[in-house]
């Protein structure tokens, strides 16, 4: 089977990219038996004639997020051609709440090259045309799946690990507890929300040996956070470079959801610790709800946080032995390469029932 | 044991005699061409093209397990060509049951009927061969002395022996006698086979290759306009098949110097468009040379947020005395549609009414429907048709939301998918506008395909191809009664009213058997329409066109 993965190039996206199609890319090249190709979105859409040999080559085109303007022609022109079409994302876009900084560009914005004529309706409602009419989707978590069965056939695929890429990461030595965040500045509501930030400031009052650490693509809204600048620390992650990095920083690692746009993550973020042997506390949700025995639940309230790291930073060394056993041991079980075949066998039916006799 | 020298000379040959078949092909010679690669295929049975072009022919014929059997072949032979895979795949995924064919693919019957089904010939010899023959069989039969006739007629009979064995074999087949149907059968083709060889048009040239003779030359131009997305590239096709040279005219270049009466024919599609090509057909009808006009509407009645507008609306006085002249100038009208070749006959207009085809050869059209979860009605509309869709809004949105299988699926235009904002966003889809070359594949979408005209006098004269597409795809419509859809009268139902579209809705959501005997009608009746069939009115019209020239 050949695949080719489309991404946007966009650099704050590059976290979606990596997850989504670069990590499945290159398990599926090392395993031998099938082969992954890459194609930017520019091309994929100008129909740039390297990318159009890709495509013609492929048997599967997984379309990340951007399915809107010239990119849905574009899908019609390879489906009609025979190939599969799958549209892929990990975010709840049709739930993106209007504090969210993302919001305006997919409720707002206009793609005006996609349809000539009036009122060209805006990427949110076209993104829901590319759903329909791909293929099938494929999705990092349930809750997000479940929201999307109304519009196609959709099957899950997890986030799942590059092992190799953590092997190599050393812990950074350094002096007290480092709390860290990674995550895209639009998130950063999150943090205010969940009540996390707030217990994390009580924390750092009786313990000045704690700090916290932001991993993200803008530093600008750190101000917001109000906490004292000898405790906070920024690391850009726009682009990804240096990711995953920055991680050997971490002693402790926050993974906050609050919004029912948070419910559908997937647990990207949080297998990354646990391959790591760092200790992860996270709001109770049903996004983690299968991780629970691999990290430490709280409440979004500031109290159950507050208590919850204060613990964390008291008895550091017992949460530290404790998520080298059973969270890691699970994180091994979630590389990509030991589940390489569950996504191609994901694949492959997708490629089956399309291709199915017709029910007409 | 092949000496390399005999194996290089029989592969010399094969690749010789396949040259002559793709030749024969590309001048739209079909029954020769198959008959050669027929007889490559009996003399060398591991030949893979020939085994594919006789599979794409018998797929193209409808003849799917005869297809299937030479791709079977073909696939054990090179199973790393994932084209041969694909033709397997297209099939099976296309086709309900396959029954093993009666014959093997090669079998002359087999090849005679293939030919018949693809060239709509019915016999394989001139009619006016069969006559002469009958009429010396008639004569031998009659003689007092058979022998004297034979021999005086030796010369005749050996230019009409093909022609005799035909009579035979229809003979046989009256009596029934199979066996000597096939053995006469082959004979004929042999013969044919020679024939073609020794005296076809195709011949090897100085260098070893074949080439056509000399073409009539035609220069083709025009805007294309939304009524007839294709009709240009069909004409293109169809007449290059017949073995015109057709030369493109390239109207981005307004600088483009043209010799106008150096073309046999210029056919000029919706030249009011284009001030070049509309002094093109001035010069030619001033030089007394043909010229077609050929229109795709009734550009005079366009309705209000019409798409053609901008570029062939006649709100532009200039445009409009061009749209006029090139009628009284052409040499003859062709229009799709018999509503307006009316209208153009009763202001004593030369008209010729050809309707839009398809092109078998272009597989996008013949792509089975990739599957999908929901029943989708289909709504394939042009911007400017918002208020044809009125009529049947409320009966489209009432079924919508009382199947929940169902799903809308709309093209073309926006304005008409706004106004279905009362359904949710998981029941209705919009299409956006694809190349041309991805035309064929929109209605690969649809389960139904809903055509809704309103009264109006541009309607009245609008042409059944939305029809004609949902037979290609095989599947049913419901449409307005305009005249063109009454006309048409295969593969779908009318319906006037919002009540009608309703009750309609319900009968082809509910009752697949239905559906499936309209696609299968609609398929026929779109059969009728395919390229080559039309290319038969093309051709005879070009070639009167022609005559006049030359005369």
């Amino acid at each position: 089977m050949r695949i080719t993965y489309v991404y946007p190039q966009d650099e704050t996206l590059w976290y979606g990219v990596e997850w989504r199609c670069q990590v499945p890319a290159r398990a599926i090249n090392r395993n031998g038996r099938h082969s992954a190709s890459l194609i930017p979105f520019e091309p994929f859409i100008g129909r740039d004639p390297d990318a159009d040999r890709i495509c013609e080559r492929s048997d599967i085109l997984v379309i990340y997020r951007n399915l809107w303007g010239k990119c849905l022609p574009v899908m019609q022109h390879w489906m009609a051609r025979g190939k599969v079409v799958v549209a892929d994302f990990d975010e709840a876009y049709q739930l993106i709440p209007p504090s969210n900084q993302e919001y305006a560009a997919w409720y707002e914005g206009s793609v005006s090259e996609t349809v000539k004529g009036k009122n060209p309706l805006t990427p949110i409602t076209q993104f829901k045309w590319g759903v329909q009419m791909a293929n099938a989707v494929t999705l990092p978590s349930k809750r997000l799946a479940d929201d999307w069965k109304a519009y196609n056939r959709v099957e899950v695929i997890p986030g799942f690990l590059d092992l190799e890429r953590y092997q190599e990461i050393d812990e950074k030595p350094h002096d007290g507890i480092i709390f860290g965040w990674s995550g895209k500045s639009s998130q950063f509501r999150t943090l205010l929300e969940s009540g996390m930030v707030e217990a994390l400031r009580q924390v750092f009052l009786i313990r000045p040996q704690a700090r916290l650490l932001i991993c993200s693509d803008f530093k600008f809204k750190l101000d917001l956070l109000d906490i004292s600048t000898d405790q906070i620390l920024f690391q850009s992650s726009l682009g990804g470079r240096n990711w995953p990095s920055p991680l050997g920083y971490f002693d402790v690692g926050l993974a906050p959801l609050c919004s029912d746009f948070d419910q559908r993550s997937g647990t990207e973020r949080v297998l990354e610790y646990m391959a790591l042997k760092i200790p992860w506390v996270g709001s109770q949700s049903a996004a983690y709800h299968e991780l629970r025995n691999c990290g430490w639940m709280v409440e979004n309230s500031v109290g159950a946080w507050q208590r919850t790291l204060l613990d964390l930073v008291d008895h550091y060394q017992d949460y530290k032995l404790e998520a080298s056993q059973v969270p890691y041991l699970f994180s091994l079980g979630q590389s990509i390469d030991e589940n390489i075949q569950q996504v191609i066998g994901i694949y492959a039916t997708i490629i089956e029932s399309s291709q199915s006799v017709l029910k007409r | 044991m092949r000496s390399a020298s005999q194996k290089q000379s029989s592969e010399e040959e094969i690749s010789r005699l396949k040259e002559q078949g793709r030749q024969y092909l590309k001048v739209n010679q079909v029954g020769k061409a198959l008959r050669i690669f027929s007889t490559v295929l009996k003399e060398h049975p591991d030949d893979i093209d020939s085994m594919l072009i006789l599979g794409d022919s018998y797929l193209m014929a409808g003849e799917q397990p005869y297809a299937l059997v030479l791709y079977q072949q073909a696939y054990q032979l090179a199973p790393e060509r994932r084209d041969i895979k694909r033709r397997i795949n297209l099939l099976q995924t296309s086709t309900l049951n396959f029954s093993m064919p009666d014959l093997i693919p090669t079998h002359p019957r087999a090849i005679a009927d293939l030919i018949k089904k693809l060239t709509g010939q019915a016999n394989q010899v001139p009619e006016i061969d069969l006559k002469n023959a009958s009429k010396l069989l008639d004569e031998y039969l009659n003689s007092a002395s058979p022998a004297q006739a034979v021999a005086d007629h030796m010369d005749e009979i050996n230019t009409l022996l093909p022609a005799l064995i035909e009579l035979n074999i229809r003979q046989a087949r009256l009596d029934g006698n199979t066996v000597v149907v096939d053995a006469l059968q082959e004979m004929l083709s042999n013969l044919l086979i020679e024939g073609d060889l020794e005296n076809g048009q195709v011949m090897p040239n100085q260098h070893g290759r074949v080439e056509a003779p000399q073409k009539p030359l035609i220069l083709l131009g025009g805007v294309c306009s939304s009524e007839t997305p294709y009709r240009m590239l069909s004409i293109q096709q169809v007449l290059s098949e017949a073995g015109f040279e057709i030369q493109k005219m390239d109207l981005s270049n307004p600088e483009e110097t043209i010799n106008w009466e150096h073309f046999d024919l210029v056919v000029a599609h919706n030249p009011h468009g284009s001030p070049a090509l509309s002094k093109g057909v001035a010069s030619r009808a001033t030089a007394n040379l043909p010229v077609l006009v050929d229109l795709a509407a009734d550009f005079s009645h366009l309705p209000a947020g019409h798409p053609d507008i901008p570029t062939l609306g006649l709100d532009d006085p200039a445009v409009r005395r061009s749209y006029q002249a090139s009628m009284q100038l052409a040499s003859c009208i062709s229009v799709p549609g018999e509503g307006f070749a009316n209208l153009l006959r009763q202001a004593t207009f030369p008209v010729e009414m050809i309707p839009d085809g398809w092109n078998q050869y272009d597989l996008l059209w013949t792509r089975a429907n990739q599957n999908s979860p929901f029943f989708n009605i289909g709504l394939n509309l042009i911007p400017g048709q918002a208020d044809d869709v009125l009529t049947l809004r409320r009966a489209v949105t009432r079924v919508v939301r009382e199947f929940p299988h169902t799903r809308l699926v709309l093209t073309g235009d926006m304005e008409i998918y706004q106004l279905f904002d009362n359904l949710p966003d998981t029941r209705k889809v919009f299409i956006p506008a694809l190349e041309l070359e991805d035309y064929p594949y929109l209605l690969a979408q649809m389960d139904l395909l809903l055509v809704p005209y309103k009264e109006d006098e541009f309607n009245r004269t609008r042409t059944d191809r939305p029809l004609m597409e949902a037979g290609v795809r095989r599947i049913p419509w419901i449409g307005s009664p305009i005249p063109a859809h009454l006309e048409w009268g295969s593969g779908g139902l009318i319906a006037s009213s919002t009540d009608e579209w309703y009750t309609q809705l319900q009968t082809m959501i509910q009752d697949r058997e239905l559906r499936q005997k309209f696609g299968q009608s609609g398929y026929q009746k779109a059969l009728q329409r395919e390229n080559q069939v039309l290319s038969k009115s093309w051709v005879q019209l070009v070639q009167v066109l022609i005559s006049r020239k030359k005369g």
